[in-house]
């Protein structure tokens, strides 16, 4: 499973890397992480499959922020599955991230149990994927 | 256009209106009896001149068939006898002889029937005088055959009445015939064989006809078949005129209608105008028709004859009419004098009243109607107008005589005006002194009415009336509306103050409470005496002593009534008008003084209550800005707390794996190093698992900061409250026992039923309940952990419907909340509960969703020690 996070702070490797070290350690998941929503773009649009990655993004960021890049990635790849991690956990964001088509919506501080379920759900549906 | 009446006298006015009233009702009444009786009898003419026309006609028809059996029967008796002519003509001639109507008879037979040689043989019997003649009809000269009597009669083998004719075979007289067919028999077979005739003369058909008299001028006359006439009183026209001949000479369109009617054989008796040809008179005709020979009878009837019995009866009636309206004249005129007459003479004597003289006469009444009671009248003011001027007369000397009195008097007056002015003088200095009170009253009125405060008005008033009037009692009360009653303000008695007192504006045989409720003044200079001018009995003083006079004053301003006051003294007639009118305008001032002091408070009650809820919405908005701020600073918050909880919960797995680790190469320490070690990662994965914990604190402080920001999360809806409440005092009760077994409280709820739903965020509302009732728990709780057994935790739920308002009461006897404390509840982060145990959000949350949101009010109440109560009203019209 390949997984990018978007994110502006940098510490955020090193919480993910450490949370997530028995997964990488086994080969299960391969993290990738930009700190703008417009390296992310870069990233995605080199990609052969997109949809088969997993998105995680932030929502407040300097420059582009998560919402906009939610909407932009889905307008143009609608198959993608974008997460929104964000420490606002108030409705009107959380409605304009479902409007715009995010597939998650989770709040900071994160809950790695919570993350973990939804990524392993994510994953069932990939492997169908990539039956395709 | 003058009226002739106008001028005249009454008696002229009125006999000539009675009279054409009377002569008017006259004519209608004679025109109509004329009319209808003209009517009637012109029936009764018809009816008569029917019965006349017809017994007439039967006569003549009578006559007629008499003479038509003569011929029938002997020309039956040749048929069948076969009769020789000899026994024929001896019958014939004894038939003429007996009969009067018949003039003649003749059998007329057949050319050569009789002898072989004779072509006429026709025996005619006829009467000369008295005698019956016979003669031979038939020569060269009267040719019988062509004659209409045998001729037709031959052509129709059956009898026919010829017309009347002139005849100069015989008789040389007008007559007609009645002919009949003579027949023999042979072998079954009937042979004409002549003619059998009877003559009757118009002469003597003209004597029956003119022995019909009709009226004086009437007559009667026949025509024949064809017209003409037969018989008719003017001789000359017999046979030489026809009824249309008649028409044409005069030119009677009605008469040539007659006629062809007549000769038609119709009858009438209708009234046809026909002007008589024999007396030129207009008549009317009726007719009807012989049927024996075809002939028609005509009669004239002279209308004004018929009528004459008529006219007579009305002329007389109009006599007799005429001379009754004179006679009711006559009456009407010796009536109008008798009235007039006393009039002339009561006119006359009011002319000579006028003239001044009152021994006028007055004619004498013989009657005693309203002519007489006039005339009485009359008589009677003569009489008192006399008298009134020999009264006036007297008078008139009288008065001259007062005319000298009075210049005596006028002497007098002089001599009294010099002592008048010397009490004048006494009066001045009396003056003088109330002029003194006026002022003492003025300048006290300035000193009070600058005085806001009620108690300093007491003490002014009370200090100044002692040096205006008695007041060994003197009380000020004021009109406390609301609870109906005068509350006394001020009682002093002999200098000492007596103790307040009350009185209910019901008590209404209380002199205050009749002054305050009449707003008028009571006033007695004896009030054991007096008192009933008030009330129906003296109640007994609320305060002191009976006392005998008193005053009571309303105060009034701008007609509001603001209290009483009272001056008493225990003296009798303690008080002068003067003392009265002072104390009035004593109390004038009184009452404007405390009616502005009452506004005075008034006003700063209501500036104070302005002040809190200025207060009130700068706490509200102080809030507002201090949300959107937090909201901020919690986001800003949450992003550190998300690494720090997170690797806090990293390092804590750390620790564990350091510890696993040393725990392996135990062998590699000596042993007290290892311990050192243990203890150490010990210690870090204990201060990890801190880190972890207070972050997670604060992440939900931080939560509970952005409830405060949170914009508008819930829609108003029609809510009951009651039921919200009950539901969340549940949560809550049970929410504590989750927490703590050994909690324990009562709880006791009342519940407004009339309280409707209203409008309101059910879950922001439902917040504020748990929030409150949650410390209300949590205090008796604390408290009962303090005092034991001996302490009965209660926590005490309420609503009511305050009208447009509805309110929520949440009450708990737990430890309450201190002074100092009271200001501060709502204030964001206070807390009284140790650290951990609250955010201090809730009731800086519940005071945002109560008076922000819904623009109600939160307030508290409480004694430390003893009781908190949270207030909440919501209004309804949300």
């Amino acid at each position: 499973m390949k997984v990018l996070v978007v994110d502006d702070e940098i510490d955020i490797v090193s919480l993910f890397k450490q949370k997530f070290k028995k997964e990488i350690n086994a080969e299960q998941a391969e993290f990738y992480f930009v700190h703008s929503a417009e390296e992310a773009i870069e990233y995605i649009k080199g990609l052969h499959r997109p949809e088969l990655v997993l998105i995680l993004s932030d929502i407040n960021m300097p420059g582009m922020n998560g919402l906009e890049l939610l909407k932009i990635l889905k307008a143009e790849i609608p198959r993608l599955t974008v997460f929104m991690i964000t420490a606002y956990d108030d409705e009107n964001k959380h409605r304009l991230a479902m409007e715009y088509g995010a597939d998650k919506y989770l709040t900071k501080p994160i809950d790695f149990e919570e993350l973990k379920a939804a990524m392993h759900e994510f994953n069932n549906a990939n492997n169908n994927l990539m039956m395709e | 256009m003058k009226n002739p009446l106008r001028n005249r006298g009454l008696a002229f006015r009125m006999a000539i209106l009675i009279f054409l009233s009377i002569t008017l009702v006259l004519a209608v009444i004679y025109t109509y009896m004329y009319n209808s009786s003209a009517t009637i009898i012109k029936k009764n003419i018809t009816a008569n001149a029917e019965n006349l026309t017809r017994q007439t006609v039967s006569q003549i028809e009578a006559v007629l068939l008499s003479v038509q059996k003569i011929p029938s029967n002997l020309a039956e008796v040749i048929m069948h006898h076969d009769l020789s002519i000899e026994e024929a003509m001896q019958l014939m001639q004894v038939m003429v002889k007996n009969n009067s109507e018949v003039f003649g008879m003749a059998l007329a037979f057949e050319p050569y029937y009789v002898k072989k040689d004779s072509f006429y043989f026709s025996p005619y019997f006829y009467k000369s005088g008295d005698a019956v003649k016979l003669m031979y009809l038939g020569n060269a000269e009267y040719n019988y055959f062509i004659m209409d009597w045998y001729q037709i009669t031959k052509e129709l083998g059956a009898p026919y009445w010829t017309e009347p004719y002139f005849d100069e075979g015989g008789g040389n007289i007008l007559m007609a015939t009645y002919s009949c067919p003579v027949f023999t028999e042979r072998n079954g077979a009937k042979t004409f064989i002549g003619v059998l005739t009877a003559d009757i003369s118009l002469e003597w058909l003209h004597e029956i006809v003119s022995s019909i008299k009709i009226y004086k001028s009437g007559y009667a006359y026949l025509i024949s078949k064809t017209g003409k006439i037969v018989t008719h009183p003017i001789k000359s026209m017999i046979m030489n005129e026809s009824i249309f001949s008649l028409a044409e000479e005069n030119n009677f369109a009605v008469l040539r209608e007659v006629g062809r009617q007549m000769i038609r054989g119709k009858e009438s008796f209708a009234e046809v105008e026909y002007t008589n040809v024999a007396t030129g008179k207009k008549s009317w005709l009726s007719y009807a028709p012989i049927k024996v020979n075809g002939w028609s009878l005509g009669v004239v009837y002279p209308v004004d004859e018929m009528m004459a019995d008529v006219n007579n009866l009305f002329m007389n009636v109009f006599l007799f009419g005429l001379s009754g309206t004179l006679v009711i004249l006559l009456i009407i005129v010796l009536i109008s004098k008798s009235i007039t007459k006393p009039l002339a003479g009561l006119t006359n004597a009011a002319v000579d009243l006028t003239m001044g003289n009152f021994e006028a006469h007055i004619p004498p009444v013989k009657y005693k109607d309203e002519i007489a009671t006039l005339s009485g009248a009359f008589r009677n003011m003569r009489d008192r107008l006399s008298k009134t001027i020999n009264d006036l007369r007297v008078t008139s000397e009288n008065l001259k005589e007062s005319n000298i009195k009075l210049e005596e008097y006028s002497q007098n007056l002089e001599d009294k005006v010099e002592e008048r002015t010397v009490e004048l003088k006494e009066k001045n200095e009396e003056l003088d002194k109330s002029f003194n009170n006026i002022k003492t009253l003025s300048e006290l009125g300035r000193k009070i009415t600058s005085t806001l405060k009620i108690s300093d008005i007491r003490e002014i008033v009370y200090s100044a009336v002692n040096s205006l009037l008695d007041a060994s009692v003197f009380i000020i009360m004021i009109n406390n509306e609301k609870e109906g009653r005068l509350d006394c303000i001020l009682s002093m008695e002999k200098s000492q103050s007596l103790d307040l007192f009350s009185v209910s504006m019901k008590e209404k045989n209380r002199f205050p409470v009749w002054c305050a409720r009449h707003k008028k003044p009571v006033f007695m200079n004896d009030v054991d005496i007096e008192f009933i001018k008030y009330v129906p009995f003296r109640a007994a003083p609320k305060a002191g002593e009976y006392i005998s006079s008193l005053i009571y004053l309303p105060l009034v301003v701008e007609d509001r009534l603001i209290g009483v006051i009272s001056a008493q003294s225990f003296k009798k007639n303690a008080y002068s008008r003067q003392d009265f009118d002072i104390f009035s305008n004593l109390a004038n001032y009184v009452a404007i003084a405390i009616s502005n002091a009452a506004s005075y408070e008034e006003i700063r009650k209501a500036n104070k209550e302005l002040k809190d809820t200025q207060a009130q919405l700068i706490q509200a908005e102080k809030m507002a800005s201090l949300g959107q701020l937090t909201a901020g600073i919690a986001h800003e918050i949450k992003n550190p707390l998300n690494f720090i909880n997170n690797f806090a919960d990293l390092s804590v797995g750390l620790t564990d794996e350091i510890k696993e680790e040393i725990e392996k190469q135990v062998q590699r320490f000596e042993k007290e190093d290892y311990e050192y070690l243990i203890e150490i990662v010990g210690d870090l994965n204990q201060n990890c698992k801190k880190i972890n914990e207070h972050g997670r604190r604060a992440d939900s402080i931080v939560k509970g900061m952005l409830l405060h920001s949170r914009g508008k999360s819930g829609e108003m809806q029609k809510t009951d409250i009651n039921a919200l409440l009950a539901e969340y005092v549940s949560l809550a009760y049970h929410g504590m026992r989750a927490q703590d077994t050994s909690f324990n409280i009562k709880l006791e709820s009342d519940y407004d039923n009339s309280l409707a739903p209203i409008n309101v965020v059910p879950q922001n509302i439902s917040r504020v309940f748990l929030n409150t009732v949650n410390n209300a728990c949590y205090s008796t709780h604390e408290k009962k952990k303090e005092r034991g057994d001996s302490f009965d935790p209660v926590v005490k739920v309420s609503t009511k419907d305050l009208g447009n308002k509805a309110e929520i009461r949440i009450r708990d006897n737990g430890k309450g909340i201190s002074k100092e404390n009271l200001d501060k509840i709502f204030n964001p982060f206070f807390t009284t509960k140790p650290t951990g145990k609250g955010t201090g959000l809730g009731l800086s949350l519940s005071f945002d969703i109560v008076v922000q949101e819904h623009r109600g009010e939160l307030r508290v109440e409480s004694t430390e020690g003893e009781f908190a109560e949270f207030i909440i009203t919501i209004p309804k019209n949300l």
